[in-house]
């Protein structure tokens, strides 16, 4: 405001000098006003101050403002750490069933996927013939799974905004994000989806999502048999899908009218919706399965083998080989570990996990087909 | 006595397509992965009137269609197929509908697409299967 009144001050007082001297025989008159323009400034001058309105002759000195010291005021450093971005969630643990293993070593799990044989007629005097029992073996196997980060004994000295002091959060994050894409590719890997496909209408279509497809679905799995053909109770009860079917997904749950097959009123379509954001696809041809639930059909669509012993991330650090001595021959004690190790003062950090699941060259990661089906979306 | 390679692959499907048969005979169940998908009981063709049937669609051959026309049903002919459908069942799924017509018509079109669409195709982008032997 100051600035701006000395200004206009400023530009007054030109304009009378310059018509002092275009006309001088007003020489007077234009003095006079640009001494009453000097008054009215000084006065408007003080008055922002809170000082009375006295007038002073004396003439208004420089006054200093920020803008002339450019550098050593105007530039105000604040450095700030914010907050990184929030990650999508994926939802994948009904869909895996856990297993532990004891090693490093393939396991065995086997399991009854077939009824017994059915009762035969027997004639007089005759000998019924030898029943059977089938069974289904399949293997579970766990790996190691790590990634290291080093850092300078410098670089976290010099770490005066807490860059990385959420480091060890950040990489057991990284850890649970692998695993969670880990599961996602247990069914959108090309072989457990040719594995779907090849098994028929009753375990793949190419439809869109929509309520009738769901329907279509959720019949698939009504109609499913086991090894010996008979019926199984085996349900479609979560519906994965593509992060860009969000919002069909919500609208075919909270419509309260659905054309499913034989019901003719209410909203029947009570699956749970899992959203997969490492899912890829383009739109408008979004893929999505559904999946049974292990708990109630002991249909195991998936297994996910952990390590005993080994149930979560760990971070781990190396140990510094340093330590502080005050003779050469004397005992010595643990330092700082952020002084990192002897020979470069580098800081070692791993995360580390181990995990597995069944892998097969027919069956992808289906652990049992009879629990999973699959749509491309591709047909409108 | 086989005397070459060939002659030896043929001995050797031959022998697995007897114990296939022989074990179907005998009621023993071999490991559901090495069945043969299409024999399988649950087993239906992508496409098939066996998909159809399953779908609830009913195909109105040329010789029905003045009856199907008099009997007004909702019919849909495919664009890919020149195929004219109608539903197995009008009026049960969308008896609660305001237009039950309107959304049984729509049903109609999503069911033929369904089926007509064949067997699915793996996308491209689709990723590897991780087998630990070849590294992840």
């Amino acid at each position: 405001m100051r600035r701006i009144l000395q200004k206009l001050n400023a530009i007054h007082r030109e304009r009378m000098t310059t018509a002092a001297l275009a006309n001088p025989e007003m020489k007077e008159h234009y003095a006079k006003r640009a001494s009453d323009g000097n008054d009215m400034f000084r006065m408007l001058n003080e008055g922002m101050d809170g000082l009375s309105h006295q007038f002073d002759p004396a003439p208004l000195q420089e006054v200093m403002v920020s803008a002339d010291f450019t550098y050593t005021i105007q530039e105000f450093v604040q450095r700030l750490a914010l907050e990184g971005y929030k990650m999508m969630e994926f939802d994948w643990t009904p869909l895996v069933k856990p297993d532990t293993v004891p090693n490093y070593l393939q396991v065995y799990r086997y399991q009854h996927r077939g009824s017994l044989d059915d009762l035969e007629l027997v004639g007089e005097k005759e000998r019924p013939r030898a029943g059977s029992k089938g069974e289904t073996k399949r293997t579970n196997q766990v790996w190691r799974w790590e990634k290291e980060y080093d850092f300078s004994h410098e670089l976290l000295v010099n770490d005066d905004l807490g860059y990385f002091k959420d480091q060890a959060m950040l990489m057991g994050d990284s850890a649970r994000r692998t695993l969670a894409k880990y599961v996602s590719r247990f069914y959108t890997n090309a072989v457990s989806i040719a594995r779907l496909v090849a098994l028929g209408a009753l375990y793949s279509q190419n439809g869109r999502l929509t309520t009738a497809r769901v329907s279509e679905a959720r019949m698939a799995f009504g109609q499913r048999v086991d090894d010996r053909g008979n019926p199984m109770e085996v349900e479609a009860v979560y519906l994965v899908y593509h992060r860009g079917l969000h919002d069909t997904v919500m609208q075919i749950l909270q419509s309260t009218q659905v054309a499913e097959l034989a019901t003719n009123a209410k909203n029947v379509v009570n699956f749970i919706p899992i959203k997969d954001p490492y899912m890829t696809g383009t739109a408008p041809n979004l893929p999505w399965y559904m999946f049974a639930d292990y708990k109630r059909s002991n249909v195991i669509p998936f297994i996910l083998g952990r390590r005993q012993g080994m149930p979560g991330p760990m971070i781990l650090r190396r140990r510094s080989d340093i330590e502080s001595v005050t003779s050469m021959l004397g005992s010595g004690s643990p330092v700082d570990p952020i002084m990192g190790d002897f020979e470069t003062g580098n800081i070692v950090l791993k995360v580390s996990d181990v995990w597995g699941t069944y892998v097969d060259g027919t069956e992808g990661n289906l652990f049992d087909y009879r629990g999973a089906y699959y749509s491309s979306g591709t047909a409108p | 006595m086989a005397t070459t390679n060939k002659e030896l692959a043929a001995q050797i499907a031959q022998l697995q397509e007897q114990n296939r048969v022989m074990a179907q005979m005998l009621g023993l169940s071999p490991e559901s992965g090495t069945v043969n998908e299409t024999e399988r009981a649950d087993y239906i063709e992508h496409g098939s009137d066996k998909h159809a049937v399953f779908l609830g669609l009913i195909e109105v051959l040329e010789a029905d269609m003045e009856d199907a026309k008099r009997n007004d049903y909702i019919l849909y002919e495919s664009p890919v197929s020149g195929r004219t459908w109608r539903l197995e069942d009008e009026i049960s799924p969308f008896m609660a509908f305001p237009n039950p017509d309107k959304i049984a018509a729509l049903y109609l079109r999503q069911k033929v697409s369904s089926l007509e669409s064949g067997k699915p195709t793996i996308p491209d982008g689709a990723p590897t299967l991780l087998m630990p032997q070849s590294g992840f």
